[in-house]
C-alpha cells in the first residue's frame, strides 16, 4: 500500500491524536486511502519529541489540534503541523475546532496548507490534504494559498479585551469583512503602532475563501 | 517569460471588469477587477512590468485589484490614471488613494486623477491606439454629485471611462466600464467614431441604473455595432446578464456573438461536470470550479485576422451541450425563465 503524491512517495502515515478511538477512525481512513496508517499512542514530553518521532517513523502525518488533553503533547497541533511543514515533512491538521480556536491556528496558519474538519476527513479529503501540501513544497500554491504582499487597515483595537484584539480589515481580499486578530500576532516592536486607521503590510493568502483560513506573516508598518 | 505575442485579454475575473493589452512596446490594464484574478493572470502570463494602468471609475469591482497590485510590490507599475470621484465614501476608495499617493511620493508611480477624451493617444505602447471616448471634459470636470447639461443627476458611473482600441485603422474594442445611460447619452452627443468588432458590455449585463434595459441596450449598440458583445460577470451572484438586455442585443444584431465569462445561473441551473476543453490558455477565475462560459476572452493582435478565442464553434457546442436555457442561444420567441 502506498501513494505517490506529486512525485512523493507515501507509503507509511502517522495518526497523532490523544484520543485512542479517533486514531483508530482515522487509521481506519488511511487505509481506505491504500495507505499504511501508524497510530502515536504518546505521551511525547516535548514538541521536538513528537516532531522528531513522528519524522523518524512515517512518510507524512495526520494530526488533531487538541493534544494536551491527557497530557498527549505539550503544544498544539497547529504548532506541530507547522513544524513539520518547516521541514518539508507532510503534515495535515484535522480538527473540530477551526473556528472555535482560530485564534490560536492563525500564528502558525501559513505553514499549514491543509487544515480538514473532523467531520469531513475521509480518504478524498486526507490524499487531496497531503496533496496540497507536498505541492506547496515545490512552490505551487493553490489559488486559496497563495500568498501575496499586501495592505490592510486597523478599523478598531479593543483594549479592555483580555488578549486585546485588533479588528482589521484587507482592502484587496473582501473590502467590507472586519477581521479580529490578536494583538500578540503583530512583532512586539510594531505594537505601539496598532490603532485605528493605521495601515499595515503583511504577506496574506488573498483567495482564501473564509477569513478562518487567513494568514498574516511578516507584517510590516506603513503609516496613516 | 514575459508574452511575445500581442494580444487583448478581457479576464475572467467574476464581478467585474479587467482586461490586459498586450502590445509591442508595454503592456496596458484596463480596470483590474476584484481579488486576486488579474495577479494571477499576471504571474502566469510572466509579466512584471505594467506600462498604465487606466481605471474607469471608482467601483470596488474595477479598482480592487489596483489595491492589490500595488501593495504586492512584486510589479513595477508607470503610468496610473483614474478620475477623481467626491461622491466615493467607500473605504477602499481611501484606501486606493493613499497606497496611490504614498507610491507618488515614493517615486515609485505616476499617478493622477484625471482620464478624459484629452487623454487620447497618452497612454499608446506600441501599435495600438487607445482613445478615451468618455467621459468628456465638461462631464469630468462637473464630476459625480453634479448635473449634466440636462441637469441629470451624475453618478460614478456617469463618468465611467469609455476606452476604444485602434490597431491601424482598424478598431478592435471598445470596453465601457459601468457606463450608464447619462453618461452613454453624453457619448452619443460628442459624435465620435465609437464603432468596434467587440463591445465589453457596461455593468456586467446588469441593470443600467435607473433607465430602461432596451433603450439603453438599443443605443449603445447601435453605437457601437459590435459583432461580438462580452459580459464580464460572475456565475450566481447579481443574476447577471439580464434577459432584457441579452435579447436586445440579439434583436438587433441578429448575427451577434454572445460571451459570459462565467456560465450564467440563467442559462445553466448546474455546472458542468467535465473540466472545460473549449477555453483559451489563459488564467480565469471560475476555470477551477468549473464556472466558465468563454472564460477569458482573447483577441491575438498579431495575426491580421486578430482571431478571437475561445473559437466561436467550440464554444457555441460548450454552450449547446451546457447550458439549457442559454441566452444566447434561446429563439428570440421563446419565453425564459
Amino acid at each position: 500500500m502506498a501513494l505517490v503524491l506529486s512525485g512523493t512517495n507515501i507509503q507509511r502515515v502517522g495518526v497523532v491524536d490523544d484520543s485512542e478511538d479517533t486514531r483508530d477512525t482515522i487509521s481506519d481512513e488511511l487505509q481506505d486511502a491504500h495507505v499504511e496508517p501508524r497510530a502515536f499512542d504518546g505521551p511525547f514530553g516535548t514538541l521536538n519529541e513528537l516532531i522528531d518521532t513522528v519524522v523518524a517513523g512515517v512518510d507524512a502525518v495526520i494530526c488533531d489540534h487538541h493534544l494536551t488533553p491527557r497530557n498527549y503533547a505539550p503544544c498544539t497541533g497547529a504548532e506541530a503541523v507547522a513544524n513539520w511543514y518547516a521541514n518539508h515533512f507532510p503534515a495535515v491538521l484535522v480538527t473540530r475546532w477551526e473556528k472555535a480556536e482560530v485564534d490560536g491556528i492563525r500564528p502558525f496558519r501559513r505553514n499549514i496548507p491543509s487544515l480538514i474538519p473532523s467531520d469531513e476527513a475521509n480518504p478524498d479529503a486526507i490524499v487531496k490534504g497531503l496533496e496540497i501540501c507536498i505541492e506547496e513544497f515545490n512552490g505551487r500554491f493553490i489559488p486559496p494559498r497563495k500568498p501575496w504582499a499586501n495592505m490592510f487597515r486597523v478599523e478598531e483595537v479593543d483594549e479592555s479585551a483580555k488578549p486585546v484584539q485588533v479588528y482589521v480589515v484587507i482592502p484587496g481580499w473582501q473590502s467590507d469583512e472586519v477581521i479580529r486578530l490578536l494583538l500578540d500576532l503583530f512583532p512586539e516592536p510594531l505594537r505601539g503602532h496598532v490603532k485605528p486607521e493605521e495601515r499595515f503590510f503583511a504577506v496574506m493568502n488573498l483567495g482564501a475563501q473564509t477569513q478562518e483560513d487567513l494568514y498574516f506573516n511578516d507584517i510590516e508598518y506603513r503609516g496613516k | 517569460m514575459p508574452p511575445t505575442e500581442s494580444t487583448l485579454s478581457i479576464i475572467d475575473v467574476g464581478h467585474g471588469n479587467c482586461a490586459v493589452l498586450v502590445d509591442t512596446n508595454g503592456v496596458v490594464v484596463i480596470d483590474t477587477g476584484p481579488g486576486t484574478a488579474l495577479l494571477e493572470f499576471l504571474e502566469q502570463e510572466g509579466i512584471e512590468r505594467i506600462d498604465v494602468v487606466l481605471i474607469s471609475h471608482a467601483d470596488q469591482d474595477h479598482i480592487k485589484g489596483l489595491v492589490a497590485l500595488i501593495a504586492s510590490q512584486k510589479y513595477e507599475v508607470d503610468v496610473i490614471r483614474i478620475n477623481s470621484d467626491a461622491l466615493k465614501e467607500s473605504k477602499l476608495w481611501d484606501d486606493l488613494l493613499f497606497t496611490l499617493n504614498k507610491a507618488f511620493f515614493e517615486g515609485a508611480v505616476q499617478f493622477n486623477t484625471s482620464l478624459t477624451v484629452a487623454d487620447s493617444g497618452g497612454f499608446d505602447r506600441g501599435e495600438v491606439h487607445i482613445e478615451i471616448l468618455a467621459p468628456d471634459l465638461y462631464i469630468a470636470g462637473r464630476g459625480p454629485g453634479s448635473t449634466d447639461r440636462d441637469g441629470r443627476p451624475l453618478t460614478s458611473n456617469s463618468i465611467s471611462a469609455v476606452i476604444r482600441l485602434v490597431k491601424g485603422q482598424t478598431p478592435i474594442a471598445v470596453l465601457t466600464g459601468d457606463l450608464d445611460e447619462v453618461g452613454l447619452d453624453n457619448l452619443i452627443s460628442n459624435n465620435l467614431n465609437c464603432t468596434a468588432p467587440v463591445l465589453v458590455f457596461p455593468h456586467h449585463g446588469g441593470k443600467p441604473g435607473s433607465a430602461d434595459m432596451a433603450t439603453f441596450t438599443k443605443k449603445l449598440v447601435d453605437l457601437i455595432q459590435p459583432q461580438t458583445v462580452i459580459f464580464s460577470l460572475r456565475r450566481g451572484g447579481n443574476n447577471n446578464p439580464q434577459p432584457e438586455i441579452v435579447r436586445t442585443v440579439r434583436e438587433n444584431l441578429p448575427d451577434v456573438r454572445i460571451a459570459c465569462t462565467q456560465l450564467s445561473k440563467r442559462c445553466a441551473a448546474a455546472l458542468p461536470t467535465n473540466q472545460p476543453i473549449h477555453l483559451a490558455a489563459k488564467y480565469a477565475q471560475g476555470r477551477q470550479s468549473n464556472r466558465c462560459c468563454a472564460g477569458t476572452f482573447v483577441i491575438n493582435l498579431s495575426e491580421a485576422a486578430r482571431p478571437l478565442l475561445p473559437v466561436m464553434q467550440a464554444h457555441a457546442d460548450f454552450i449547446s451541450a451546457n447550458a439549457e436555457t442559454a441566452l444566447c442561444q434561446t429563439p428570440l420567441n421563446a419565453g425564459h425563465p
